[in-house]
């Protein structure tokens, strides 16, 4: 770590905790009971399956513990978490059928 | 339906319970991993605790550690964080319409424990689905006690045990396929999937801009086409 003044972590680890609530509590809190309209209805419905597949997306190309260097275990790890995800409906099974997957293959790469 | 016949809140809770505990086996590497790197760069218990407990909110943490690590200026390693979990005011949003009239107690500690898997599973339960707020609010309390608080203690125990944590292969990419499994079962139109599609596309092209914004981006590029998509579709009937 490089050298911090003292004080100086405990300082980020607050503005950085302060921030973060804020930002959860935002609409929620700050909104409250007010009804939205309902364009903004529309939209705030399609949050979660326009937010994940954004967060995911660049982290299958470019995985962190690849060094950002495409890698096809977890490529295909992810597509049969997809797949099985939108044949089955089940979170549970699409998850251990991808991470069961990566688990064989990366044990493969290893022999 | 009427209250009479809705469940007891103690009921729900357990559900929601029963829902998030398979998710202590994603969210607990990624936590333990973060106890370990802070532990590695000097933090005490005290302040790797302060982190988990304060922020929960692991790429943002990690991302502001490393910067701090790297020798950023506290304000850019702070920024960076908060760019990181904006997405969460998203989340925040889309809970108005399910908790926006729940007493400002219960909207506190529902924005405190606004984590994304906990944010995935109430929106996989409350979607489509009616019941009472007191029922929604047992099933989010349930659903993020396991996962917050494996994150929490996690971090801890990471930061104890060090260096001697297993590496399991393929752990490191746990936490993108959780977030893969949990929107399958959203795609369930044509809208959605066109959404997830377009901020998947949007996401890559932009995964270099500044500040996650690419990300942010890519997401209100998502959420438009699926509100227009569903517009017309309702217009043609």
């Amino acid at each position: 770590m490089a050298e911090l003044a003292p004080g100086t972590l405990w300082f980020t680890i607050a503005a950085l905790g302060l921030g973060t609530y804020l930002i959860r509590f935002s609409f929620l809190g700050f909104l409250g009971g007010r009804t939205l309209p309902p364009l903004a209805l529309r939209l705030l419905r399609y949050v979660p399956v326009a937010v994940f597949p954004a967060l995911v997306a660049p982290q299958v190309l470019w995985p962190t513990a690849t060094g950002g260097e495409l890698d096809m275990p977890r490529l295909l790890a992810a597509l049969c978490t997809l797949l099985v995800g939108l044949w089955r409906r089940n979170v549970l099974l699409a998850l251990g059928a991808g991470l069961g997957l990566l688990l064989v293959l990366e044990l493969l790469r290893g022999l | 339906m009427s209250s009479a016949l809705s469940p007891r809140p103690a009921t729900v809770f357990w559900e929601g319970v029963r829902d998030g505990t398979p998710f202590i086996v994603m969210v607990g590497p990624f936590a333990l991993l973060f106890g370990v790197v802070a532990a590695e760069l000097g933090l005490s218990l005290a302040e790797t605790l302060g982190f988990s407990t304060l922020v929960i909110a692991g790429a943002a943490q990690f991302a502001t550690l490393e910067l701090l690590d790297a020798g950023a200026p506290v304000s850019v390693a702070v920024g960076t964080g908060l760019a990181v979990n904006l997405r969460m005011a998203l989340y925040s949003a889309s809970l108005v319409p399910y908790f926006g009239r729940a007493p400002l107690r219960h909207r506190a500690w529902i924005a405190y424990a606004l984590v994304d898997q906990v944010y995935a599973l109430a929106l996989l339960r409350f979607q489509g689905r009616e019941e009472p707020q007191g029922s929604r609010l047992a099933y989010y309390a349930g659903a993020a006690a396991p996962i917050c608080g494996i994150w929490i203690l996690a971090c801890a125990l990471g930061a104890q045990a060090q260096s001697t944590v297993a590496a399991v292969p393929g752990l490191d990419f746990a936490v993108p396929l959780t977030f893969l499994a949990m929107v399958t079962p959203m795609l369930k139109d044509r809208p959605s999937a066109a959404a997830a599609m377009v901020a998947m596309g949007l996401a890559i092209l932009g995964h270099e801009l500044p500040l996650n914004s690419g990300m942010l981006l890519a997401a209100a590029g998502g959420m438009v086409t699926g509100a227009v998509l569903e517009g017309r579709r309702e217009a043609h009937g």
